[in-house]
């Protein structure tokens, strides 16, 4: 499931928002540095928890419900800038926060953010086979000494933290997490996390980088990079609906 | 393997109140009509659901061939690999159940009766007691032959316990609980007759010998 999608990542944003708005009303910035983050995930936690909730196991539901938790936190993303925009001009704009901006990233917290995503990507390949079988059954998960509930709750908390180190930094960047993995299983024609754990994190570096160069320069102007993901992402995302429909 | 005195409540009904059988060496057939918690029994034996009170000592490690799973495109190799393992000993399971040579295959472009032969060979593997749900359901009668020729053969040296529908599997069993009402009754297999099956189902069941095998009609 995609952050982005998911909610997650909108819950996220209006986390890191909300930390500037009790900084500013406060009026304490060190409070918004130590804050943001931790603001960031516990949003991001509870965006993916009420979609996870009203999705209740129903791949149809789970993804009506993240579409309508991202417009509900994107919403109150917009309604809490535009009120600080009056106070604090000197803010990123909005667009920062609702499509993504990398320019702001410094190479201190690009540390963290390698660390962070170190942590996923190697902690995924590691459990791959395990993620595999939750995949497959509760039932044959549970005599191997899975709980899947406990299991999928688990990296929804480990996802959501990334998710929000990410977007306390750079705002919302949409759909790599759906397509890139989505591209590694045509590609591939396999879709056990042994394989697409190491091919999303390879090709998703790879789209990341081309769409931040193609955000900044290729237009003659700068624009936010979620504008460069979604362009990609369509025809990918008509490309495996046609897959799926297929039957392979 | 004992289940003693079960109780167990899913949506706020009583699925299993009470539910007693003992499970010896063999295939252990539970039978009863939708609804009657035959999966529930066999959820509760996996450890997915708490019981509310009574006791379920298992003999693992389990096997478990689930009814439902998931139509995933991964690799036969990678299902069978799934949670960990040795995939030599995979392979041999794949060869007795008639599959050998499909690990590269991609277990969503197989057949109904294919993947349930996969699992079924992973269950196998994985499991001296081997919880069965459903193990001959949307089978065709070639599939279905395969799998009660293996359960019958492989019975001496793995312990089945089947949750099913068909009455078929009553030939194969060596002992048959009847799952009514949320209690269970437990029968050797000669004594299952046709006035208990159709207390069980509510419905007229007769039953006819043909070669040594019992046939089953169904009146409607």
């Amino acid at each position: 499931m995609d952050p982005y999608i998911a909610g997650t990542s909108s819950g996220a944003a209006l986390g890191a928002v909300a930390a500037y708005l009790a900084a500013s009303a406060l009026g304490n910035a060190y409070l918004f540095f130590a804050y943001q983050a931790a603001l960031a995930f516990a949003l991001a936690l509870a965006a993916s928890a009420l979609t996870v909730t009203f999705g209740r196991g129903n791949i149809y539901a789970t993804v009506i419900a993240g579409v309508a938790i991202s417009y509900l936190f994107s919403a109150l993303t917009i309604l809490a800038l535009s009120y600080l925009a009056r106070a604090n001009p000197q803010l990123p704009p909005i667009t920062f926060w609702l499509f993504g901006y990398l320019t702001y990233v410094d190479y201190k917290y690009d540390a963290v953010l390698a660390a962070a995503a170190a942590a996923v990507v190697g902690l995924a390949y590691l459990e791959a086979r395990r993620i595999d079988l939750v995949a497959i059954s509760d039932e044959i998960s549970s005599v191997r000494g899975i709980r899947p509930s406990r299991y999928r709750l688990a990296w929804l908390i480990g996802i959501s933290l990334a998710t929000a180190l990410v977007v306390a930094k750079v705002g919302v960047i949409g759909f790599v997490g759906f397509m890139v993995p989505h591209i590694a299983r045509i590609l591939l024609k396999n879709g056990s996390a042994t394989a697409l754990v190491p091919a999303s994190a390879a090709l998703g570096a790879l789209t990341l980088t081309l769409s931040a160069a193609v955000s900044r320069g290729a237009l003659g102007f700068e624009v936010p990079v979620t504008a460069i993901t979604s362009l990609i992402a369509v025809p990918v995302m008509v490309l495996a609906l046609s897959h799926a429909r297929r039957g392979d | 393997m004992r289940v003693e005195g079960i109780r167990l409540s899913l949506g706020g009904r009583e699925v299993l109140r009470g539910v007693s059988f003992e499970a010896a060496d063999g295939l252990t057939l539970i039978l009863g009509p939708n609804g009657a918690g035959k999966t529930t029994l066999l959820r509760a034996m996996a450890g997915i659901y708490r019981p509310d009170a009574g006791v379920v000592e298992v003999e693992g490690p389990l096997g478990y061939l689930p009814a439902e799973f998931f139509n995933v495109d991964m690799r036969v190799a990678d299902v069978l690999l799934a949670g960990g393992g040795r995939l030599e000993k995979y392979s041999w399971w794949l060869n007795v159940v008639g599959l050998a040579g499909y690990e590269e295959r991609i277990f969503s472009t197989l057949s109904t009766g294919e993947k349930k032969l996969v699992l079924l060979a992973k269950a196998l593997a994985e499991g001296r007691t081997v919880l069965l749900d459903e193990p001959t359901a949307n089978l065709d009668p070639a599939h279905k032959a395969l799998v009660m020729g293996l359960l019958s053969r492989l019975k001496k040296v793995k312990r089945f316990i089947a949750a099913s529908h068909d009455l078929d599997l009553i030939d194969v069993a060596d002992s048959v609980v009847l799952l009514r009402g949320g209690t269970a009754v437990q029968l050797r297999p000669e004594e299952v007759t046709d006035e208990e099956l159709s207390k069980t189902y509510g419905a007229r069941i007769r039953s006819f010998r043909l070669d040594g095998r019992r046939v089953f009609a169904l009146d409607f």
